[in-house]
């Protein structure tokens, strides 16, 4: 982990890991495998975020059966496998390599309203032979259904989850291994952060982006800056200052207030309803919005792409007078930012 | 420019006992030792020495000219404050005014506002860090890189170290007259920490981009050093505090990087060092990062997903302890000086207390507080010393002050002795402190945001316990009353201009307030001080060479539960109220068994509910028996000798009434709307006809009931009984009662009597209050809505009887109605078919969940209306 970049193994430029080359190029885009008991609400979690299920509606999925492979296209294509609980994927008849190799992250989904003590020993079996063979894989446990516990029995209940699997794992002989936890419900923005979390693991130029995203936070006085995507809500970067969670709601439902505006009030790229050389300049500049103090903040929303737009809080007063300042910068930024991301 | 090198230029005037004897560094095996022994030597010349501040600058002339004796006087130790006052009880030894001393203003003219030092730049600043000899701050930012030299009243800027790098990069760098990007990137600084030891004369900034910049202060201008490992940003530094050399660093690539400064390679132009030891987060961002004070070797970070870990620097693939601390990111971490406790706080608002010497990783944090806003830091007070009662005090470390995140400027320091609230706010600015030192005991370094220095002095802050009443009282559910006194004299600002005289001639104030340290513990300075840094404690926790008393963390915490007398005249008291507790196994018996009245929606005194009425009277009047409530009782049988008698009278006459006058307009003045025609009144035998003829005066329910509720809650408490008339006979009788007439007290009485019948935890008698309620109290019942357990899952539904959250248990819904609860709730209401009659509990809802045998039957029949539908 000390060398090299760490997200290295999961980016699709990477050509050092053996068995990638093997593989068809459709195989190649990053994996993100959801695993975990039956009924833990997996497939729930992929529907809300990237389908965009009302979190009601999930109570009437059926359990999936089969392997359900969900390519998304946003800023970058990778795949999500949905992958059935009930099956055991250590049995020998299974084609691992197929299944787990070059997967980047693992979400392993744990209902925490359920006996955990089952599902924990799954996971650490499953931990266990997979660091042998796929050392690279990066593991999150989402302690999931989190909202149905009261406040002080979620706090018991994750740490004691957290250190059951760390006591197991360590009775195998895996100390450090490499996994991170997340709280999280589908009836709540806790569960956007959390895969924003995960799918950052998978993109290879989160260093540079995080920095870009840095330089303008200090030199626009921003309280925070998210780089997201529009379509499934999930933040690819962000800055590195620490913030409340309120900050990332804010952001996301800003972000719908403005994709359901776009929806009604915008034009399709290839229509011309205006004149052409507005249209280009327009898309050249990136389709901008900005909301002024709302108890003192400023939000400032501006179009990278179709996919991703660049949202910044800002309690600056002097934000409309530096108005013309940030635009450039963010300006430069977003020229950058299609840079770094190939997208020129 | 001080050097610390010179610090032995002048001895301080010999406190009067000898400080504690230099920490003897613990036997072990050491893998840096050469620089140990060498910082070693700092540290205890650290403690002997001090630097004199700069002469002059007498501050309020005027007030050498009053006697001495008035004055609080404050001698120029780092550490020590005499107070030239009245006679005290202890050995003072008044060492021998040196001159040229700067004398303090005293307390009269000052407030907070004019007591702190400041130093303003107007640029942000994101960090800072004291020299080893505490004298000089180092302040960084992203614009902004100085050291400033800070005394007792004012701050003076040393060393522009921005201004050197830009000048020195303007003249050697490639962009000619500005600064070219690339030394931009590398001067803003998220933390700086300077070291100490041989190393002295460096300063790590963590740069953005993961690198981090060592500086030489000789050789401002040029970095001597690049640290480039990281590839995102480094969140935290740490120097060992055994050895300068030895840094560490948190960064957000989930990884704490290990560097020894002393090996480095490459020319004097571009030096580089290669990180000793990487330890792998996982994946989890390191927020902070701090070396234990009392072991060489280990260190503590706080990650992003609120985990907190123990490390060993020899033992690099996996953390000696690991855990949850917070539920939300974890922002800093801070060891308490004994190095066993850690206190970590987190953006979940919570601040908590670890012991770190246990290595159970199931342990509970020795103490939560919560702030009122996420903390971004928090950090303990050093070893001071605290005056207890009687003269008996004792040193301890048992304050933090805190910062919170950007929407609170406050800066809160924390008491453990008193957790729940902070003992002293610092609010002057709008922005928060964005990093929080203790230079020393007493004073607080902050800077912030908002480009300002702030030296503080702990003393200065006023006391909030002065602010709050001195007295308190809370009532439990058992009807116990618990009443604090603790009297002290609550000063306000007109107080507080003598206070230099008022605090030192009240011994009772000094006792309570002997933990301002200050002007008021300065009465024990005669106790030696100890250097902030200087690592005093063995590695067990207990401070070394300490004649003095010394209280450790657990102590204070183990006082907390009991209750800590603060000074003699402190008083507690527990009182218990009769009626409310005296007899409780009867108040729950009754409160499950007293029979209600059905129905009070159905407002028609039909001969059937004239006999149950009566019938239920008795039986509440046996139950009262059976309690051994014989007021109750007795009040039972008169009522049920009086009452099913007044109302069958009534309904004689009202059909009388209505047998004489056929038009309808007449038959609504009835007080009971008395609609249908069919019920004749049956003639059941009187055997007391004689009670009403031999009586002096007929007996009237309703001038009955007024007396009864009158005596039975003033006189006898007997709340219940109460209750019971107000909600089932008083909507039949008008009573006249002048305290209970008024439909607001009868409201607040039930109000009152559900609330305890909840804390109780008698919820189905809670809930058939409720119900009872619905249409004589409104209001009341609008309190405690209807919970509609709908198959609506976005909202928690609730059981329909505790109104607690269904999910943590057992629970089934009705299908008809919607509404649903605990299995342990719903059995008891529907096993008990005589109360419940087969409905739902829910509050308004007619539904017959589960319909008796012979309803069933007859519902197969005909179809009946329920009561639900005759409301609509």
């Amino acid at each position: 982990m000390g060398k090299g970049i760490p997200t290295a193994d999961a980016g699709p430029t990477t050509t050092g890991n053996g068995d990638i080359k093997h593989r068809s190029k459709r195989d190649q885009k990053p994996r993100l495998l959801l695993m975990g008991l039956k009924r833990s609400g997996k497939t729930s979690i992929s529907n809300v975020v990237f389908r965009k299920m009302t979190p009601s509606d999930t109570i009437f999925l059926d359990t999936t059966t089969t392997i359900q492979k969900e390519a998304t296209h946003t800023f970058m294509d990778f795949q999500i496998w949905d992958l059935p609980g009930q099956i055991d994927y250590l049995d020998r008849s299974f084609d691992a390599e197929s299944i787990f190799g070059g997967v980047g992250a693992m979400i392993w989904v744990l209902d925490a309203l359920d006996n955990y003590m089952e599902t924990v020993g799954h996971l650490t079996d499953t931990v266990f032979h997979l660091q042998q063979s796929y050392p690279s894989i990066k593991y999150s446990v989402f302690i999931h259904k989190i909202d149905c516990l009261t406040e002080d029995l979620r706090d018991d209940t994750v740490r004691d989850i957290t250190q059951r699997i760390t006591d197991d794992l360590y009775d195998v002989g895996l100390e450090n291994p490499p996994i991170s936890y997340h709280s999280t419900s589908i009836f709540d923005s806790s569960i956007f952060e959390a895969f924003s979390k995960v799918m950052q693991s998978l993109v290879p130029q989160l260093p540079v982006l995080e920095s870009l995203l840095d330089t303008i936070g200090a030199s626009c006085h921003f309280e925070k800056v998210y780089l997201f995507d529009v379509i499934s809500k999930i933040y690819i970067a962000s800055d590195t200052t620490s913030v409340d969670l309120r900050a990332y709601e804010l952001c996301s439902d800003f972000i719908n207030i403005i994709v359901d505006l776009s929806e009604v009030y915008g034009w399709h790229q290839e229509t011309d309803f205006h004149e052409g050389e507005q249209l280009a300049a327009l898309q050249a500049h990136g389709a901008e919005s900005y909301v002024n103090n709302i108890k003192g903040y400023t939000l400032y929303l501006r179009e990278i792409n179709r996919n991703l737009s660049f949202i910044a809080i800002s309690k600056d007063p002097a934000f409309d007078r530096e108005k013309s300042l940030i635009d450039y910068n963010v300006g430069m930024l977003r020229d950058t930012l299609l840079k770094v991301l190939d997208y020129v | 420019m001080a050097n610390p090198s010179h610090d032995g230029v002048r001895q301080a005037p010999s406190p009067p006992p000898a400080p504690p004897l230099p920490p003897q560094r613990p036997t072990r095996k050491a893998s840096f030792p050469s620089e140990a022994i060498d910082s070693l030597a700092r540290i205890a010349a650290r403690q002997l020495s001090y630097k004199p501040p700069p002469l002059g600058r007498h501050r309020d002339s005027s007030s050498q000219q009053r006697s001495d004796v008035s004055l609080l006087r404050r001698i120029h130790l780092p550490h020590v404050q005499l107070p030239l006052t009245a006679p005290l009880k202890g050995p003072l030894l008044a060492p021998q005014e040196p001159p040229g001393i700067l004398l303090r203003k005293p307390r009269a003219d000052r407030s907070v506002a004019s007591l702190v030092v400041t130093f303003r730049t107007g640029i942000p600043i994101a960090s800072l860090d004291a020299s080893p000899d505490r004298t000089r701050a180092v302040i960084a930012g992203r614009d902004i890189f100085k050291i400033i030299q800070v005394t007792e009243d004012c701050c003076i800027e040393e060393h522009n170290l921005r201004a050197a790098i830009v000048a020195y990069s303007a003249a050697h760098g490639t962009a000619k007259g500005g600064i070219s990007s690339k030394f931009k990137i590398k001067q803003s600084a998220n933390d700086v920490k300077w070291s100490h030891g041989s190393f002295d004369r460096k300063i790590a900034t963590a740069a953005s981009n993961g690198q981090i910049a060592v500086y030489d202060i000789d050789k401002a201008g040029i970095e001597w050093a690049t640290l480039h490992e990281h590839n995102r940003q480094v969140h935290r530094l740490g120097f060992n505090p055994y050895n300068g050399s030895i840094m560490l660093s948190g960064s957000q690539d989930a990884t704490v990087k290990l560097w020894d400064l002393r090996a480095y390679s490459g020319d004097s132009s571009k030096i580089t060092v290669q990180s000793r030891v990487s330890f792998a987060g996982n994946n989890d961002v390191v927020r902070d990062v701090r070396w234990s004070p009392t072991s060489e070797f280990e260190f503590a970070i706080g990650t992003d997903s609120g985990m907190i870990q123990r490390w060993d620097s020899r033992k690099a693939n996996a953390p000696l302890l690991r855990m949850r601390a917070h539920e939300r990111a974890c922002s800093s971490i801070d060891w308490h000086p004994d190095g066993k406790h850690l206190a970590s706080a987190g953006m979940d608002k919570d601040l908590k207390v670890w012991d770190f010497s246990s290595s159970d990783r199931k342990m509970k944090p020795s103490l939560s507080l919560r702030a009122p806003q996420a903390i971004m830091e928090a950090r303990w007070r050093p070893l001071s010393w605290h005056a207890g009662g009687k003269g008996q005090g004792s040193w301890q470390s048992t304050e933090l002050v805190t910062s919170l995140d950007s929407n609170d400027p406050r800066t809160l320091v924390w008491d453990l002795r008193s957790p729940y609230v902070p003992s002293r706010v610092f609010n002057q600015y709008d922005s928060p402190a964005t990093c929080t030192l203790w230079q020393s005991e007493n004073v607080v370094w902050l800077v912030g945001n908002h480009g300002i220095f702030t030296q503080l002095e702990l003393a200065d802050l006023p006391l909030r316990k002065q602010r709050m009443g001195s007295n308190g009282a809370i009532f439990t559910p058992r009807g116990h009353v618990l009443h604090v006194y603790c009297p002290h004299e609550i000063q306000n600002e007109k107080n507080q201009s003598t206070k230099g005289s008022v605090v030192e001639g009240s011994p009772q104030e000094l006792a309570d307030e002997g933990s301002k340290g200050g002007h008021i513990s300065s009465r024990h300075d005669a106790k030696p001080t100890t250097s902030t840094t200087a690592p005093v404690f063995k590695e067990d926790g207990r401070p070394k060479s300490f004649a003095e008393p010394y209280k450790s963390i657990e102590d204070v915490l183990g006082t907390m539960d009991t209750y800590l007398p603060i000074n003699d005249s402190t008083a507690m008291a527990v009182l218990r109220v009769p009626g409310l507790d005296a007899d409780r196994d009867s108040f729950d018996f009754l409160a499950e068994h007293y029979k209600p009245l059905p129905a009070p929606y159905q407002r028609q005194a039909s001969p059937a509910f004239i006999k149950e009425l009566q019938d239920i009277l008795m039986k509440n009047h046996q139950l009262a028996l059976k309690a051994r409530r014989s007021l109750a009782a007795s009040n039972f049988k008169l009522l049920a000798r009086v009452a099913p008698k007044e109302l069958e009278k009534r309904a004689n006459a009202n059909r009388q009434l209505r047998n004489i006058t056929t038009s309808p307009s007449s038959s609504e003045e009835a007080l009971k709307p008395q609609k249908s025609p069919d019920y004749v009144v049956a003639d059941f035998d009187r055997p007391d006809r004689d009670l009403e003829d031999r009586a002096p005066y007929p007996l009237k329910t309703a001038s009955l009931l007024a007396t009864m509720l009158k005596t039975s809650i003033e006189t006898h408490q007997d709340v219940q009984f109460a209750v019971w008339c107000i909600v089932y006979l008083c909507p039949w009788f008008n009573v006249d009662s002048e305290a209970y007439s008024n439909i607001n007290v009868r409201r607040n009485l039930i109000t009152e009597h559900h609330a305890h019948l909840k804390r109780n935890g008698l919820h189905i008698a809670a809930k058939e209050l409720l119900k009872a309620c619905l249409f004589d109290y409104p209001t009341f019942a609008e309190l405690n809505p209807p919970s509609t357990l709908k198959v609506d899952i976005v909202s928690t539904p609730r059981c329909v009887i505790c109104h607690l959250s269904t999910r943590t248990s057992l629970w089934r819904w009705c299908f008809k109605c919607g509404h649903g609860g605990h299995v342990k709730c719903l059995g008891p209401w529907f096993s008990n078919v005589e109360r419940s009659k087969g409905r739902c509990p829910g509050l308004g809802c007619g539904c017959r969940c589960s319909p008796l045998p012979a309803e069933e039957a007859e519902e197969g029949r005909k179809k009946k209306v329920t009561f639900g539908e005759t409301l609509e």
